[in-house]
């Protein structure tokens, strides 16, 4: 579903990231953990099309994004880590936008919106204007604009954070249920608890280059994550 | 601490300025330019203002009334400073972004708002320069002035920003608090502008007659105000006369109610910079959703961003609302008009293209696409993330504009052929040439934002009035109309007919237009948008 193959970025004399190579498959959630600056956001936004990338390639569900972004960014969804939307618009308001803009029928908008509105609890205020939303309602209305037109691949960067414990199982929830309908789902996180319960494969990432990457209990081991993410950590150091 | 608030806050408007921190090589020239860009709007202003002051000197001087002419000057100053900044101050002290994280340091909020009130004041004294500077020189001109004079002129001219910082502090307040407990605040904002602008605009229609009658009843006002605004009269009398007593009345008077303001001020920042009053919750109800095109969407989008800001829909519909307001007034004042046409020999082949001009000069102070990328702020990662090329998105922006300024100067242009006659060649080359103007206008407004971008905004009022692709484009713009005119008048008006330079024009306007266009469609253009 997703391949990045030989990914490179730099800015300016700093290599970001470092010829990564990644290969996410239908119904795997695939977790992407690092410490700060490791380059996992400037992954995700170049597999989004968001930021463009010095050399390798990436594909999503067999397409280039350099060659077709357009069919990429139509088959996936991207999740940032701080939802800034538009505030002048209402939460339904926003959805129906990104329900035009992704060509999402009228039946289906209104059932997909309904869903998940329901299933996080912001139906009630979807009237509201988004500037009103605290952080976490933020995230759950991001959530819910990624899943409007169903996509294949489900792009997020740290989307636990500012989730309440109700809405953070309920996303768990839709994660799981998405891959298992075949779908695909690559996410960064901190929360190495969090990756170790509910990620088939994680890929670990220091300085712009992958240190680990693989299925979880073959990247774990007997140990915890969190001790194989410390002892790779130190080893480096 | 306070001088560090202080560097952010004008490192924050040198950003504006030159252009941010990202491209430091371009930032002296753009810095540069903006300067020039600003030196030759305070020109015009000053040219202005000292009409009136030179109308008024010689007869003000002769009558022995100089303490009226000063006053004179107190008072244009207070209203050249206090019409720039009332939107100005409200937005800089309640809008800010960064409010909420300052308040959550350590820093006291009079430090906060002490910072904020500095770089307002200093804004009040850039735009008090402009009148102070043509008053002192005519006044030099037509008399003369002791020391203690200009030291008085010198010293009130300092301390007019603080108490007009003062008077525009509270209407700010009072502003903020009502918009706070309404829900659409854009309507009210707006209503309380075009209010404003209308009351500034029925006394300068009216000025000539203001003029006239000082100049024939000039004592009989001096008496006026002498008896019923003392305050003006001390202020006058201080700066004609070098009164100390008066000076420091006026000096109290001003350093008084400044020191007055901000203790209460200071004492409401944290509840009006926080509090989210009134707007009751709005309930959801489940209604069938309509669907779009893309293109539609976007273009939605684009509408609703600019009715949801009262400072985006004042500062980029200025001109809008002016041609709006000047149609009308032509069509009710068409007999005099005509009359006065008929009265201008040789005016009948120049008279539709001079109003086409004005038309065309209208629609460069429409500025509502150059700040229309600037204004996705950190939002920007939506549309670059989107299922969509960037030329759509970038279209969709000056489309905005297109689908405003084009039916109004069309509108504009009817009126016009309803109030003077001309042959229909001219008139329709005009329709022409408004036509091309509008999407010329629109489009490069998107283009040298896209050039010029600025996305980390703490307040959209920076970019909307400040950002430097508003800036660029509404001198180029107004510098696109007065160029061709001055290039006619002085070298062509005997050679070329004034049909087919208007034709040459709109043809370069057009094609003008066609580049730009190719350009925002371009990769070029699509890898710049993604890189911002």
């Amino acid at each position: 579903m997703l391949r990045i193959e030989h990914l490179t970025k730099r800015f300016g004399d700093r290599c970001a990231v470092d010829d990564l190579s990644l290969h996410i498959a239908p119904g795997e959630i695939y977790g992407f953990i690092g410490p700060n600056g490791a380059g996992k956001t400037t992954t995700i936004k170049s597999c989004c099309g968001i930021l463009r990338f010095d050399e390798g390639e990436i594909y999503i569900d067999g397409k280039s994004i350099k060659s077709d972004p357009l069919g990429c960014k139509r088959a996936l969804a991207y999740i940032p880590d701080e939802p800034d939307m538009y505030e002048f618009l209402s939460g339904i308001k926003y959805l129906n936008f990104v329900a035009d803009i992704f060509g999402v029928s009228k039946t289906d908008r209104e059932e997909r919106i309904h869903h998940y509105a329901d299933a996080f609890e912001l139906t009630g205020d979807l009237a509201q204007p988004i500037s009103a939303y605290s952080h976490g309602m933020k995230q759950k209305l991001a959530v819910i604009a990624g899943l409007i037109h169903a996509p294949k691949l489900i792009i997020m960067d740290e989307p636990f954070v500012g989730l309440d414990p109700i809405a953070t199982h309920k996303l768990r929830t839709i994660m799981r249920e998405h891959c298992d309908r075949g779908g695909a789902i690559f996410f960064s996180t901190h929360v190495l608890e969090v990756a170790e319960k509910l990620c088939d494969s994680v890929a670990i990432l220091r300085q712009g280059r992958l240190v680990a990457s693989g299925p979880m209990e073959q990247v774990r081991g007997d140990a915890s994550l969190e001790e194989v993410f410390l002892e790779l950590e130190e080893r480096d150091v | 601490m306070f001088k560090a608030l202080l560097r952010t806050r004008f490192q924050s408007y040198l950003n504006y300025m030159t252009g941010g921190n990202r491209n430091k090589k371009g930032a002296k020239k753009r810095g540069a330019l903006y300067i020039v860009l600003y030196a030759y709007l305070a020109v015009c202003f000053a040219v202005l203002i000292g009409s009136f002051f030179n109308a008024v000197a010689g007869p003000f001087h002769e009558a022995g009334l100089d303490w009226l002419y000063f006053a004179f000057y107190g008072m244009m100053s207070f209203a050249m400073m206090f019409i720039f900044s009332i939107f100005m101050t409200q937005s800089q002290m309640y809008d800010a972004k960064d409010n909420e994280l300052l308040l959550s340091m350590p820093v006291p909020p009079s430090y906060i708002l002490g910072s904020r009130i500095a770089a307002l004041v200093l804004e009040n004294l850039a735009y008090g320069l402009v009148v102070a500077v043509p008053a002192l020189c005519i006044w030099l001109r037509a008399a003369s002035m002791d020391a203690g004079s200009v030291a008085a002129f010198v010293i009130i001219s300092l301390l007019m920003p603080f108490f007009v910082f003062a008077i525009t502090g509270v209407f700010s307040y009072l502003l903020h608090l009502v918009l706070s407990r309404f829900r659409n605040k854009t309507i009210f904002g707006v209503l309380f502008a075009v209010a404003f602008l209308g009351l500034y605009f029925y006394f300068y229609t009216r000025i000539n007659t203001y003029i006239q009658l000082l100049a024939t009843s000039g004592q009989a006002v001096a008496d006026s105000i002498a008896y019923y605004a003392r305050p003006v009269y001390w202020m006058g009398e201080a700066m004609a006369g070098g009164n100390i007593k008066y000076l420091i009345f006026v000096s109290l008077i001003f350093a008084g109610v400044f020191a007055l303001i901000y203790v209460f001020l200071s004492a409401t920042f944290i509840k009006s910079a926080t509090t989210k009053r009134g707007a009751a919750k709005i309930k959801y109800k489940r209604r069938e959703m309509r669907v779009s095109s893309v293109k539609a969407a976007l273009m939605g989008k684009e509408i609703r961003k600019l009715l949801s800001s009262t400072t985006y829909l004042l500062n980029a519909g200025m001109g809008l609302l002016l041609l709006v307001i000047g149609s009308v007034y032509l069509v009710v004042k068409r007999s005099a008009v005509r009359l006065m046409l008929e009265q201008l020999p040789g005016i009948e082949d120049f008279a539709f293209p001079i109003g086409a001009l004005l038309i065309a000069f209208m629609i460069s102070l429409s500025l509502f696409a150059p700040p229309s990328i600037s204004l996705e702020g950190r939002s920007i990662w939506i549309p670059k993330s989107m299922p969509v090329k960037a030329s759509t998105v970038l279209m969709s922006k000056a489309d905005m504009q297109i689908l405003l300024t084009l039916p109004v100067g069309l509108l504009a242009w009817c009126v016009l052929a309803y109030v003077i006659e001309s042959n229909p060649l001219i008139m329709a080359i005009s329709a022409a040439f408004i036509a091309a103007f509008s999407v010329f206008e629109a489009v490069m407004g998107v283009a040298v934002n896209l050039r010029f971008p600025k996305l980390d905004w703490a307040n959209e009022a920076q970019v909307v009035k400040q950002g430097a692709s508003v800036t660029i484009c509404m001198f180029g713009s107004m510098l696109l109309v007065i160029i061709p005119v001055v290039l006619y008048v002085v070298f062509l008006i005997d050679k070329v007919e004034i049909w087919l330079a208007m034709t040459v024009f709109t043809v370069i306007l057009a094609v003008g237009a066609a580049a730009i266009i190719a350009y925002l469609r371009s990769d070029k253009a699509a890898l710049r948008f993604y890189d911002l």
